[in-house]
């Protein structure tokens, strides 16, 4: 099979987005895996790095022909390719009408990149996102969801806003308080990083990714009943600045893996709250939001360790 | 010896040609007879209702577990009553897994309760999809992650109207070795 055969076979998946690295002919085939987050993002690293080398080599020693050589006159020549392949990635992301490259797609050096990541970020609306009621717990396709029941959105600024679920508020109940770790602190993958106080006791929740905690939520902290009562909009509980996208991701459920978790998780309930009658399943069930009333404090603390992971 | 029929009780007034749809429905599902008993009324033993007038399903399946003696594999109640539970504001069914008892409500199947226009046949095809779905609970099947399934946990009517009639290929196997 020859090379020119190959580039006709280059198919882009519906929904799929081209890297910027394959927008602009540099490989021949990279898909975006990171909403276009090329600043958090292991392979724009890698290339960037590959390019900076090559560009070194080749100011030290001119006569040399390193295997790599298309890359440096890549960057070298960048300005005079046609401008659809300069598309800046807001413009590819439709966030602005048009905006061409003039950086060689160098983002953590470019002042409209910085400009555009400083905007205030608006937090989630959900009139506009696609919900769905799984087992009778509400889930967004566009969230991503760790198994302690925290979900976490990726913001374009490359930083993941996070919240507890539909299902954690239902069994939790009630929230007397909260306290979340300070806006700067490391935070390791599986550290605790938050506290809630109940009043059946406190239950500390481990942070869903590694990374540095960039915000929290003070109207939440102001009012903590936006919890339960917004937990996907005005009840987030902080922002954090990973460290780490390619090892968070791994654990991160998303569309009919996480709704499969979901109905694995309403199944683990039935079976832990089983009563006089054995396990009970329903159909057509909205878990109660009152489950905590309906309960000993020994069952709500065995629930709560075993859904959300708590200490 | 438990005789292998699947009982059907009413709870309060029920219509008797939705009982006979129901017992062809079963048989043909799981190839098991099936016999009636006369309606039941509820005794003052259960709690008086919630939430709306909602009744607990749980306290009814204990009342039917502990109360209704029958010689048979199994006992479906079927009542018009709202049901709630104290882990589910609202329920279409529930039943005991790998048990002897279930329970499914009629109140939220018509589409008279959503105001549309009466519809037997939608009514007829939610009624069998919610009682097959208990029934194989009692059987030992649990929630099933296929939308197709008949086992997919339904979240509203819209859920049970989408899902198929049928077990999937995972979940058949394993009613035809508990049944």
């Amino acid at each position: 099979m020859n090379s020119k055969y190959q580039r006709g076979m280059k198919v882009i998946p519906t929904g799929e987005r081209k890297c910027l690295w394959m927008e602009a002919g540099v490989v021949s085939y990279k898909l975006c895996t990171n909403q276009y987050q090329c600043s958090i993002c292991d392979y724009d690293r890698a290339m960037s790095n590959r390019v900076m080398k090559e560009r070194k080599i080749a100011e030290e020693s001119v006569d040399i022909i390193t295997p790599k050589k298309e890359i440096n006159v890549w960057v070298e020549e960048f300005r005079h390719l046609p401008a659809d392949q300069r598309k800046c990635r807001y413009m590819l992301m439709g966030e602005v009408p048009y905006k061409i490259c003039p950086n060689s797609f160098r983002c953590g050096e470019c002042s409209f990149d910085q400009m555009m990541q400083d905007r205030k970020q608006p937090a989630f609306d959900y009139s506009v996102k696609n919900y769905e009621k799984v087992a009778g717990v509400y889930m967004y396709d566009e969230l991503q969801y760790f198994r302690n029941h925290t979900w976490l959105q990726l913001e374009r600024n490359g930083k993941y806003r996070i919240g507890i679920d539909d299902f954690a508020r239902r069994i939790i109940g009630k929230i007397d308080g909260i306290e979340l770790s300070a806006v700067g602190k490391n935070l390791d993958f599986e550290e605790y990083c938050l506290t809630i106080h109940h009043e059946y006791g406190d239950l500390e929740l481990f942070s869903p990714v590694k990374g540095i905690v960039d915000s929290i939520n003070q109207e939440m902290l102001d009012n903590v009943n936006l919890i339960i009562d917004e937990p996907y909009q005005g009840g987030w509980l902080m922002t954090i600045d990973p460290i780490s996208v390619t090892k968070s991701n791994k654990n991160l459920l998303k569309g009919d893996e996480a709704k499969a978790w979901m109905i694995e998780e309403t199944n683990l309930l039935s079976k832990t709250l089983y009563g006089e009658l054995g396990v009970t399943l329903a159909d057509g069930a909205t878990i109660s939001a009152e489950i905590s009333k309906n309960i000993s404090s020994e069952k709500w603390k065995e629930l709560v360790r075993k859904h959300l992971f708590v200490r | 010896m438990t005789d292998r029929i699947i009982t059907i009780i009413p709870i309060g007034e029920i219509d008797s040609s939705i009982l006979d749809f129901i017992s062809w429905s079963i048989e043909e599902t799981f190839r098991i007879t099936t016999a009636r008993l006369p309606n039941h009324n509820l005794s003052s033993e259960i709690p008086p209702p919630l939430y709306g007038n909602r009744y607990n399903s749980t306290s009814i399946l204990q009342h039917l577990s502990e109360k209704i003696s029958v010689n048979a594999l199994r006992l479906l109640a079927i009542t018009e009553l709202d049901l709630y539970s104290p882990i589910f504001s609202t329920l279409y069914g529930e039943a005991q897994l790998n048990g002897k008892c279930a329970l499914v409500s009629l109140h939220r199947l018509r589409q008279e309760y959503y105001n549309l226009p009466p519809d037997q046949t939608i009514f007829l095809s939610r009624f069998h999809k919610v009682v097959i779905h208990e029934i194989a609970h009692t059987f030992g099947l649990i929630h099933c992650i296929d939308k197709n399934c008949i086992m997919y946990p339904s979240s509203n009517v819209i859920d049970i109207d989408e899902k198929s009639p049928l077990f999937c290929p995972s979940c058949n196997p394993k009613l035809l070795s508990n049944i």
